[in-house]
């Protein structure tokens, strides 16, 4: 029968300088977006790497996406309720595996977070007037 | 607000396969953060197709795919490469690489799994084991049976006791009823021979008390002691409720399916009773396990063995008998009451209540 260890490995939170305002702030980093709607993006030139989507301006509890020089959507910081955990699949060597708990077993499922907020955004994208960046 | 006041955003393809999220209602999130349920954390699942569980000690989820068409994205302040050289040099803020979350979330739902253990084999006595030994690929240890069952280790341990599991020989079995209806009597009579309180029975001195006369390992004395006692461990304490009810469903099941005379059955229940036993036989003990089709006859109608679909199952009631004492049609009904369907809107849908000289009868409908 397929069965899994689950773990439950969530940091308790710290106050370490980030991006984001306190309420967003989790002790890994991770945070939520939602857009009502599907984002289209252009596939990745190379299997790997990061490619640009846009930016990100956070204000208080309203948020701005700018996605390249035309468009920008306004949305908020919302509660999430009930809360998100982020899970993380570790496929880690089975001797490793053995010698924590004599499982043969070599998957491993982790919830690496709680997310308690997201940055929720229902609205149009809106245009924008063409800036140079400063 | 400006744009060059933003955080740049990132999508790295690499993250995506590593995350899912899963909606954590109040009480998983109790479970998560219990440290005795946390350690014993397990996704456990029948078959490849079949539903998934997330077992912690005590409680069971069942695990759900929930889709939406919103886009959800996930935000890292790292990247799984690191890599940090697409960054353009004007930007002074370090990127934040967002992934696209495919196929919604998992939701968990409280779970009360029906455990069936019907795949253990039986374990008739010393003297048959090996003879009953044709299918040894089917012979599995106590640890592939909890494997094998999507529930929390307490609900297994309560399933595994109460279905009499051991392990003998580093195979797991369930005592078969005739090999506990053989010891019973004396196991009862050993323990009372050599004074031991019924209270406060430990299985070093039950097994001495009884090892004279009965050649069946320790494991086998335990099994039984642990499913007819109050408590999981040493000392056991005797339930005779739980033994004389146990005993009453044995006799009755012998006839299965068929009606006997009351009368007769109350003597042979009595009859199977260990004479040092002081306990009484009582119907109301069998509740949910018999149908009285007349004053004088009773029926072995067990309700673990009825559909669980509730339209089907009052026809298989309204079969055996037409009219219902409501008290008496109770126990046939608890198992398939949901959280949001009540007894009495199962009632009302699938019966009809007639209330005669201050008590409550249960009919077919449109009779």
């Amino acid at each position: 029968m397929p069965s899994a260890t689950f773990a439950f490995n969530v940091c308790p939170a710290t106050d370490e300088s980030s991006y984001f305002p306190r309420v967003l702030r989790t002790p890994t980093g991770l945070a939520l977006i939602e857009i009502q709607g599907t984002l289209h993006t252009a596939q990745p030139s190379s299997d790997s790497t990061p490619s640009e989507l846009g930016k990100l301006t956070l204000d208080g509890k309203t948020a701005w996406l700018w996605i390249g020089d035309h468009q920008r959507m306004e949305g908020s910081i919302v509660d999430l309720n009930p809360p998100f955990g982020v899970l993380r699949r570790v496929t880690r060597k089975q001797s490793e595996m053995e010698e924590e708990n004599g499982s043969p077993d070599g998957t491993a499922v982790e919830i690496v977070e709680v997310i308690r907020k997201k940055i929720l955004f229902t609205s149009r994208p809106e245009p924008i007037v063409n800036r140079k960046m400063t | 607000m400006s744009q060059g006041d933003g955080i740049p955003l990132h999508i790295d393809p690499t993250l995506a396969p590593r995350y899912r999220l899963i909606q954590l209602e109040p009480g998983l999130l109790e479970l998560l953060e219990s440290p005795k349920e946390a350690a014993h954390l397990q996704l456990k699942s029948a078959g490849p197709d079949a539903p998934a569980f997330l077992c912690g000690y005590s409680r069971t989820f069942q695990l759900r795919q929930i889709s939406q068409s919103n886009t959800l994205l996930l935000l890292s302040s790292a990247s799984s490469s690191e890599t940090t050289d697409t960054v353009p040099d004007e930007v002074t803020l370090d990127p934040l690489y967002v992934t696209k979350l495919p196929g919604g979330y998992l939701e968990c739902i409280p779970s009360t799994p029906q455990i069936d253990l019907s795949f253990v084999p039986y374990y008739h006595g010393a003297e048959l084991k090996e003879a009953k030994h044709s299918d040894v690929d089917l012979m599995l240890s106590r640890l592939d049976v909890t494997a094998r069952v999507p529930v929390s280790e307490f609900e297994f341990q309560s399933a595994w006791i109460s279905a009499m599991g051991v392990e003998i020989g580093g195979y797991a079995y369930r005592l078969s009823d005739d090999l506990v209806l053989r010891i019973v009597p004396t196991l009862m009579a050993a323990i009372q021979a050599d004074g031991i309180n019924f209270d406060t029975l430990r299985l070093t001195e039950v097994f001495e008390a009884i090892r004279k006369d009965e050649d069946e390992p320790a494991a086998v004395i335990e099994a039984i002691l642990r499913r007819f006692s109050t408590c999981r461990s040493e000392p056991y304490c005797l339930d005779t409720a739980q033994l004389t009810q146990w005993l009453g469903i044995k006799m009755l099941s012998e006839h299965a399916f068929r009606e006997i005379k009351l009368e007769d059955f109350m003597e042979k229940w009595e009859l199977s009773l260990p004479p040092v036993l002081d306990s009484t036989c009582d119907l109301s003990m069998l509740r949910g396990q018999y149908v009285q089709p007349t004053l004088n006859t009773i029926k072995y109608l067990p309700s673990a063995r009825l559909p669980l679909d509730p339209a089907s199952r009052f026809e298989r009631l309204f079969a055996s008998k037409s009219s219902w004492l409501l008290e008496d049609m109770l126990p046939f009904l608890n198992d398939i009451e949901k959280e949001k369907v009540k007894i009495n809107t199962l009632l009302m849908k699938f019966a009809k209540k007639k209330v005669v000289k201050g008590k409550t009868y249960i009919g077919k409908r449109g009779v």
